[in-house]
């Protein structure tokens, strides 16, 4: 591994996470601008397939990193980085989840709201682009739609597992639930959205085989 | 394998999360049956469809926004306790120094407290002055217990009484008090029974009912 000369500790973009944290805590401010490179995009993304609300997304991601700063001084290595920082995130996400139900408009609602508002901008800016690009990005919209319609509870961990690509492992840690719960939890959210989106498969079945990936 | 089984893997199937043996007979299972196929290409679109989610991008001023709030952050908290304090101390005077006095009468009513109290309602049956001779371990001064057979029901704990700390022995059937003496010369506290102050092992107990504060 490649080290600085001067202090003989690794290049920071080739530093493990939880070193970096480690480095942060002692001071070295450029050690948590890595971090927040290798992870803003997680992070904004997990918050946004929670929430379906980009700029509530990009809020939540931002005080996750800074919560993380905020606590570099006492981080000691007892989880996996990436395990604490999506718990933060997480946590945030529930918290703005039970704020939000006092609103007016419902969780579906937003995501439908945000996506079309999307998906109209981005059909303006994409007619250039093969058709196909346009049919995947009203898929996307399906299953946001469809993601959103979960209950919280199994969405969160469905988001973690299925978009995510996290273990269930990691799932059962982040979220205090042993890895049975995990498992089934996901597997009613699944059941959910395969509920919701196999009408509309069979509507377009050819849009939705492209998008199989299995 | 029957159907109701077979469909509750599908999912673990397609995750290839199942034991070699369990998904051959799986997919056994599935070859020779038309609806589970059907079920297995619904759970199989259902995940590529979940996993083809695009990703947002982050705005471009993303960490730029979050150094302006590190930075922020970092100017607060470096403001010293001390300008807290007197922050604090100007913005509530009376408050600030009506805390300060219940907290200075507080100290001293509990110092005095300490200086003079024994528990309350301790009566004392016996008093026996013990010297340190009659030490048996540890740094408790363990008193012989002047009446045959009771020695098994002490409980010992010491107590300040007088600028002394006393021990106090808890027998069934009331409490007697030993005092506990750095060294000899020492008389024991005023208040015990000086006559009967005894060197040595042996000890002789004083019957009174008088408490002793």
């Amino acid at each position: 591994m490649a080290r600085n000369e001067a202090d003989d500790l690794p290049r920071l973009s080739e530093d493990t996470d939880e070193n970096l944290m480690l480095r942060v805590g002692r001071g070295e401010r450029a050690a948590f601008d890595e971090i927040v490179r290798r992870y803003t995009k997680k992070m904004v993304n997990v918050a946004y397939q929670i929430t379906g609300d980009r700029e509530q997304a990009e809020d939540i991601a931002q005080e996750t990193f800074l919560r993380a700063y905020k606590s570099a001084p006492r981080y000691t290595e007892m989880a996996k980085f990436s395990t604490w920082l999506y718990t933060i995130a997480i946590n945030l996400c529930r918290n703005e989840l039970r704020r939000r139900r006092f609103k007016p408009y419902s969780l579906e609602e937003m995501a439908e709201r945000e996506d079309e508002g999307k998906l109209r901008v981005d059909i303006a800016d994409e007619r250039s682009k093969p058709d196909g690009d346009l049919e995947r990005k009203e898929i996307s919209l399906h299953v946001r739609r469809a993601i959103a319609r979960v209950p919280a509870k199994f969405r969160v961990p469905l988001v973690l597992r299925d978009i995510q690509d996290l273990s269930y492992e990691e799932i059962g840690a982040m979220l205090h639930l042993p890895e049975g719960t995990v498992k089934s939890r996901i597997n009613r959210a699944r059941l959910k959205v395969k509920e919701i989106l196999t009408p509309i498969m069979q509507e377009k079945p050819g849009q939705m085989e492209d998008n199989d990936e299995m | 394998m029957k159907c109701d089984k077979a469909r509750t893997m599908l999912w673990a199937l397609c995750e290839e999360t199942l034991d070699r043996e369990t998904a051959d007979a799986l997919n056994g299972h599935v070859r020779s049956c038309e609806a589970c196929r059907q079920e297995l290409a619904g759970v199989r679109q259902t995940l590529g469809a979940l996993k083809s989610v695009g990703e947002i991008e982050p705005r471009a001023d993303f960490q730029d926004r979050l150094c302006q709030r590190i930075d922020a952050w970092e100017a607060r908290r470096q403001v010293t306790w001390l300008e807290a304090v007197t922050a604090l101390v100007r913005r509530n005077t009376r408050l600030v120094a009506a805390s300060a006095a219940a907290f200075v009468l507080a100290l001293f009513g509990g110092l005095y407290m300490l200086h003079n109290a024994i528990a309350p309602g301790l009566m004392v049956s016996q008093q026996t002055a013990v010297s340190p001779a009659s030490t048996s371990q540890g740094t408790g001064y363990e008193g012989i217990v002047p009446s045959a057979g009771a020695k098994q029901n002490f409980v010992m704990r010491e107590i300040p009484y007088q600028s002394q700390m006393v021990t106090v022995t808890r027998t069934e059937g009331a409490d007697t008090i030993y005092t506990r003496f750095p060294a000899r010369e020492i008389a024991p506290p005023r208040g015990l029974v000086r006559d009967n102050y005894v060197d040595g092992p042996s000890v002789t107990p004083v019957s009174t009912s008088q408490p002793i504060y």
